[in-house]
């Protein structure tokens, strides 16, 4: 006898129960047979909108069985925002500080031994920790926030990169336990949107500039050899042009939606239908989902859509 | 008060320090960090003189020179950083007084009529000899590059060894954003502007307080102050003879008769006072002021007239060509070229606080012509100018920069770019990049990319972004050429067209 309920247990039971519930369950307000339906099957993606950073980054999570199915007790965890540019928050170039330091307490609250915060900005590094919030919001949530140190780069070997074989990556992100990519949903350029995989070039060393030559095979053997094991993604508020950097509140649309699963290119394909956009059309999430990243057909996944207004 | 006047020199280069450190990112501190330069009286005479315009922040130095009508040269003994500096390099090894070499006493006061009569000519060159803004200059341009690239390998080392430990971090964060630098600082012309420093603590060997003695414009603008100074070294009638206060004297201002003291020479150390072997010496005030006799020389002074004249002749006349006054891309809020060489003191405060943000500024070379050495240029393969940085345009002492609130500066035009396409991958390689447009921080951007068709070498088409510039919107940051990814020389380049001028 086991004495411990597993999970596979767990939504056995529940699903037994939801069956024989769902019978007098028609009669029933719709609003009780969501409550018992939704444990039943973790979905790959979990959409939540139309509330606040922190509250809906956390319902995201719920919906994708809680931050402790990613991080274990005694984890430490790099969560990695975008700090990339001399911006406020208003300004959609960054990643929203509440939706940062919502994930970092949520990492510490199942246990992890620390989290840490960083990421190689594009403008003055001081400049970027504290303009975009996240510096102050990070560390209040009781992260470890630290500005990227040339020492810890160094050339690392990516043995399945078909275009990018090596390049000096920072080390605290490869050791980390866990590394959660907590990207914002922009216009970009070069990659017509800039999201999780985009977001990972925060942990490159080196001339990044060089990157851009063939970028989107790049960055999908960069996602490839990372592999976050969660994507989170603000589109709290999204940047519609002039990215990465933006500068014009006319730019910003509040799109009050926060993106989660732990299939990077399965959250970026979705992030692309915010811009009105085919995930198909976006040379680096294709790239990555054929390297195995996550299905980008949205037909054939399982999104958990819940609007929190 | 030997004591005393130690503990306020002390005192006073450590408040230079704390000051210098402060000109970091974000530049929050109250006290003006160029306060030492407006301080210096020297410098507001230059910027006054050669820019004939009163210059506000200057009412500090003129409470400073008008002290050394009773005090005589205190501020060189007791306030000034180099002279400090001068005195620890000769406490570290033990210097003696050195050789006496009355007759070059002169020479400071040569110089500072030189550079009087140039700035009135509007040739500035206070900038070379004034103390303060050359001990500024030095400690940025070529010591302050040392420490940062101790400073981030001795934390480059704990790191690797430690395996970046967060309370490491922690200590790296605090510096980084406060003293230190975020990044290493290089910069060009340190070994000339060391090789100079160097060359005046070398002095020191031959005689103490050597800058002070024969060369120093500051000093000699104090001693002519001297003349009526009421705090004056006395020696009552019980002296003996026995020479001891003039072998301590680091400035060889005591006479040969032990009893007389050339005031404009004196800078009140107080070393004689308790060296005084019968303990006769006393520096007080009291009795009846007697000017004493003080003459540089009819001839002394015309030389150094004409030589005025003439660096006027040499510098304004100077051919400097198109290419090269076209060539300077200046900071932000910078006054029109004439009037910018007219007040540039060289401190390079800008220089450093700079150097915290976008590392753009550097001392330029001959590339802006004799006039224009050292004076901060925009060097944007190197760094770039931050969009929403004023820092620059607020740690200058004599308002070459003006200061400028940050709407404006984001509007202010300091250049403009051009891509040179023989250069850049997607026009000769037909190849995507755009880390230019990606960079560019005005909204809308003035790098706007274009999906193009086009014929490939190998007679296939195909579908490339390649950036163009919209003049009207660049603002020359020069973000752009400092992200280039070209190897070398850059694809695209700022220079200074268009660019705009702060006017009186």
């Amino acid at each position: 006898m086991k004495d411990r309920i597993t999970r596979r247990d767990f939504i056995r039971a529940s699903f037994g129960t939801a069956i024989s519930l769902s019978l007098p369950g028609l009669a029933l307000p719709k609003l009780l047979a969501q409550t018992i339906e939704e444990p039943q099957v973790i979905p790959d993606l979990a959409v939540v909108t139309d509330s606040e950073p922190a509250a809906m980054t956390r319902k995201a999570m719920e919906f994708l069985g809680g931050m402790k199915r990613f991080v274990s007790k005694g984890d430490v965890v790099v969560v990695k925002p975008n700090i990339g540019w001399d911006r406020s928050p208003e300004q959609a170039a960054n990643t929203n500080p509440e939706v940062v330091a919502e994930v970092v307490k949520m990492c510490l609250e199942v246990g992890a031994k620390k989290v840490r915060v960083f990421d190689r900005s594009c403008n003055t590094a001081t400049r970027c920790y504290e303009h975009s919030g996240i510096q102050k919001a990070a560390s209040d949530a009781g992260a470890e926030v630290s500005y990227v140190v040339d020492a810890g780069f160094s050339e690392v070997k990516l043995p399945e990169g078909e275009v990018l074989k090596s390049w000096p990556l920072y080390k605290p992100a490869l050791e980390a336990d866990v590394l959660i990519d907590v990207p914002i949903a922009k216009n970009h350029g070069a990659t017509y949107l800039t999201m999780g995989i985009k977001n990972l070039m925060g942990i490159m060393g080196g001339d990044r500039g060089r990157v851009h030559w063939s970028i989107d095979d790049k960055l999908a053997d960069l996602a490839n050899f990372v592999k976050p094991q969660l994507t989170i993604l603000d589109a709290y508020r999204i940047l519609l042009r002039n990215g990465p950097q933006g500068g014009s509140l006319k730019d910003v649309e509040l799109k009050k939606t926060i993106v989660a699963g732990p299939q990077i290119a399965t959250v970026d394909a979705y992030g692309a239908t915010l811009f009105g956009m085919k995930p198909q059309g976006l040379a680096h999430i294709v790239k990555s989902s054929k390297l195995g990243l996550g299905e980008i057909d949205l037909g054939k996944v399982n999104v958990k859509k819940m609007s929190l207004g | 008060m030997k004591t005393l006047r130690r503990i306020s020199q002390i005192l006073f280069l450590v408040f230079f320090f704390f000051l210098f450190l402060s000109a970091t990112y974000p530049l929050k501190i109250k006290i003006p960090v160029d306060l030492f330069l407006r301080m210096d009286p020297l410098i507001g005479l230059s910027a006054i003189v050669s820019s004939r315009a009163w210059i506000g922040s200057f009412i500090w130095a003129v409470f400073v020179l008008a002290l050394a009508i009773p005090l005589g040269r205190y501020f060189c003994g007791w306030i000034c950083p180099m002279g400090t500096g001068l005195d620890v390099t000769s406490y570290v090894f033990k210097n003696k007084p050195g050789r006496s070499y009355r007759r070059l006493r002169y020479l400071k006061y040569m110089i500072l009529t030189f550079l009087l009569v140039g700035a009135v000519f509007s040739s500035q060159l206070f900038w070379i000899f004034d103390p303060i803004a050359l001990f500024t200059r030095s400690v940025e341009l070529s010591v302050w590059p040392i420490i940062t690239l101790i400073s981030s390998a001795i934390f480059g080392f704990f790191f690797r060894l430690l395996s970046f430990p967060d309370w490491l971090s922690s200590i790296n964060n605090f510096f980084s954003s406060t003293l230190l630098p975020d990044q290493l600082n290089f910069f060009r012309m340190s070994g000339w502007v060391l090789l100079i420093f160097a060359a005046i603590l070398t002095a020191e060997f031959v005689s103490r307080r050597f800058w002070c003695r024969y060369l120093c414009p500051l000093g000699a603008l104090f001693a002519l102050f001297s003349k009526f100074q009421i705090w004056r070294r006395r020696v009552s009638s019980d002296c003996t003879n026995c020479a001891v206060c003039q072998n301590v004297c680091k400035m060889d201002a005591i006479r040969d008769d032990f009893r007389q003291t050339d005031y404009a020479e004196c800078i009140q150390c107080y070393d004689c006072v308790p060296g005084c072997g019968q303990g006769v010496t006393n520096i007080s005030f009291k009795g009846r002021v007697q000017p004493h006799k003080f003459d540089i020389g009819r001839r002394r002074v015309a030389s150094s007239v004409a030589a005025g004249l003439v660096s006027a002749g040499i510098l304004k006349t100077n051919l400097v060509t198109r290419n090269q006054t076209h060539a300077l891309i200046r900071p932000p809020g910078s006054s029109e070229e004439e009037e910018f060489l007219d007040r540039c003191i060289r401190c390079h405060e800008c220089v450093k606080v700079c150097s915290t943000s976008g590392r753009f500024l550097q001392p330029a070379f001959l590339e802006g012509g004799l006039e224009g050495l050292w004076t901060p240029v925009g060097v944007a393969r190197y760094g770039y100018c931050e969009f929403n940085c004023t820092m620059c345009t607020e740690v200058c002492p004599t308002d070459a920069i003006h200061p400028l609130d940050v709407e404006t500066k984001k509007k202010w035009v300091i250049g403009l770019a051009y891509i040179d396409r023989s250069r850049c991958i997607p026009w000769y390689k037909n190849e995507n990049c755009l880390v230019c447009q990606e960079h560019c921080p005005t909204s809308p951007k003035a790098i706007e990319l274009k999906d193009e068709k086009v014929l490939h070498f190998d007679g296939s088409e195909r579908l490339v972004k390649r950036p163009y510039m919209k003049e009207d919107l660049c603002i020359g940051c020069g973000i752009c050429e400092t992200k280039c990814p070209v190897a070398g020389k850059s694809a695209i380049i700022v220079t200074p067209q268009n660019e705009h001028r702060w006017f009186k």
